[in-house]
C-alpha cells in the first residue's frame, strides 16, 4: 500500500513547473520577473515615442508619401483651374456699372482703374396714348461694346415725344436727328442703349436717364479710349 | 518567505545592461525619424487641407463663370468681400474682420440667400440661413445667433439689389 502511494506520488507530474511556481508564488520573484519584462520592453517603448500601437515607422512613411502625392495632385488641379479662369478673360479691361450708386468702374481683374460718376436709368414709366409704355431702366446683365462712335447723333425715339406731349413725327423726320447732346463719343451696347456724354452734368450721380449711361466729357474720353469693340460691360 | 531561485536573479542582472544598451541604440534613430515624419505629416495634412479648400473655391468659381448669376465672395479673416459675376469683380467692399469664435461658427463654403428684408425706413438685410446676415449699420437684426457683417449704405444697396433670393455667397477659409 505504501509502495503504491509512493509510486503514484513520484510518477505524478508537478502541478506547476518549478520556474512558474517560483514566479507565481514568490512575491519578490514575481516583482523581479515583471521588472525584467518591463526592461525588455523598453526598446519598443522608446522607439514608439508616443502612444503605443499607433503604427510603425513604415506606416508613417507610407502616410507621408500618400500625403505628398495628394498635395501634388491638388496643386496641379488648382493650377489648371486658375489657368482656365484666367483664360476666361478676367485679365482684360471691362466696365462695371452700379445702377444703385450711379457709378461706372473701369476694371482689370481685381483692380479698379478708374471710378466714374454716371447717371443711369430713372426707373420711371411713361405711357403713350396709343397704349404703348416705356420703363426707363438701364439693362442689367452682361453686355458687350458693339460699336464706337465719334460725334454721335441722337435719333429721338417715340417716347421722347410722348414725354413732352408732342406728336410723334415720321421715322425719317429731320426733327428726330439731334446733334451735340450726347457728347463727343458713344459706346454702343445694343437695343438703342449707349454709354455717352450729357448736357445735364449737374444731374450726374442720380438716376435720370432713359436707360443709357451718361457721364461728363473728361470721363467719357477716358472710357472711350479704354474700351474696345468686344469689351464686356456688366450692369447691375 | 521562500527563497528566490538564483537563476531568476542572475537572468535579470544579465539582461538588464544588455537591454538598456539596446534600448538606447534602437531608440535614438527611429525616434528622431518618427519625430521628423510626424512633423512632415502634420505639415502635409495642413497643406492638403488648404489646397483642397482652394480647389473647392476654384470649382465654385468655374461653375459660376458660365452661370448668369451674381454672387459674393467673403473673406471673414481679412474682412474683405467681392460682388462677382462670371468670375469678374463688380464691387469690392470691406467689413470688420470676424472674431475667431465667429469664424468657427461660419464654416468655409457656399451659402445661399434665404431672405431679403427691407423695412419702412429702407434698412436692408440679406439673410443667409441661420449662419450669416449682411446688413447696414442701422438695421436691427432679427437673427441674433447669426454672424452679422455690416456694410456701408452704398455697399449694402449695391449688394442687396444685385442679389436675389437663392443667390450664393462663398465663405473663404
Amino acid at each position: 500500500m505504501m509502495d503504491a502511494l509512493h509510486t503514484s506520488r513520484t510518477e505524478r507530474p508537478p502541478a506547476i513547473p518549478s520556474l512558474c511556481r517560483a514566479l507565481f508564488c514568490n512575491p519578490l520573484a514575481r516583482f523581479l520577473a515583471m521588472l525584467l519584462l518591463l526592461v525588455s520592453a523598453f526598446p519598443v517603448l522608446a522607439a514608439a515615442e508616443g502612444p503605443l500601437f499607433i503604427g510603425t515607422i513604415d506606416q508613417l512613411r507610407a502616410e507621408v508619401a500618400d500625403l505628398e502625392t495628394k498635395a501634388a495632385v491638388l496643386e496641379t488641379q488648382n493650377a489648371g483651374l486658375r489657368n482656365m479662369l484666367r483664360s476666361m478673360g478676367s485679365e482684360e479691361i471691362y466696365l462695371v456699372v452700379d445702377t444703385e450708386n450711379n457709378r461706372l468702374f473701369i476694371r482689370r481683374g481685381d483692380k479698379v482703374l478708374r471710378t466714374v460718376v454716371v447717371s443711369t436709368g430713372s426707373r420711371m414709366l411713361v405711357k403713350g396714348e396709343d397704349g404703348r409704355d416705356w420703363f426707363f431702366e438701364s439693362p442689367a446683365g452682361s453686355l458687350t461694346v458693339l460699336g464706337k462712335e465719334r460725334n454721335p447723333v441722337w435719333i429721338r425715339p417715340d417716347w421722347s415725344y410722348v414725354e413732352e406731349n408732342m406728336p410723334i413725327p415720321d421715322t425719317h423726320d429731320p426733327d428726330r436727328f439731334v446733334r451735340d447732346v450726347l457728347g463727343k463719343y458713344a459706346l454702343l451696347l445694343g437695343n438703342g442703349y449707349k454709354i455717352h456724354g450729357t448736357i445735364f452734368k449737374n444731374l450726374l450721380g442720380t438716376p435720370v436717364t432713359h436707360g443709357c449711361v451718361t457721364m461728363d466729357d473728361e470721363d467719357l474720353a477716358i472710357v472711350y479710349k479704354a474700351a474696345a469693340v468686344g469689351t464686356r460691360v456688366y450692369i447691375y | 518567505m521562500k527563497r528566490i531561485p538564483h537563476y531568476i536573479v542572475v537572468c535579470a542582472l544579465l539582461f538588464l545592461p544588455l537591454n538598456l544598451a539596446r534600448a538606447e541604440g534602437d531608440a535614438r534613430e527611429p525616434a528622431a525619424e518618427r519625430t521628423r515624419l510626424d512633423a512632415r505629416r502634420q505639415e502635409l495634412e495642413a497643406r492638403a487641407l488648404k489646397l483642397s479648400q482652394e480647389r473647392d473655391f476654384l470649382l465654385f468659381e468655374k461653375e459660376f463663370a458660365v452661370i448668369d448669376s451674381k454672387y459674393l465672395v467673403l473673406d471673414p479673416v481679412s474682412g474683405r468681400g467681392q460682388l462677382k459675376y462670371r468670375a469678374r469683380v463688380l464691387l469690392d467692399f470691406s467689413f470688420a474682420a470676424a472674431s475667431k469664435k465667429e469664424r468657427q461658427a461660419l464654416p468655409p463654403g457656399p451659402l445661399s440667400v434665404t431672405k431679403k428684408r427691407e423695412d419702412a425706413k429702407k434698412r436692408l438685410e440679406l439673410v443667409f440661413g441661420p449662419l450669416l446676415v449682411l446688413s447696414s449699420k442701422d438695421a436691427a437684426t432679427q437673427d441674433p445667433a447669426a454672424m452679422r457683417i455690416v456694410l456701408s449704405g452704398k455697399e449694402i444697396r449695391s449688394v442687396f439689389f444685385a442679389l436675389e433670393k437663392g443667390s450664393m455667397a462663398y465663405i473663404l477659409p
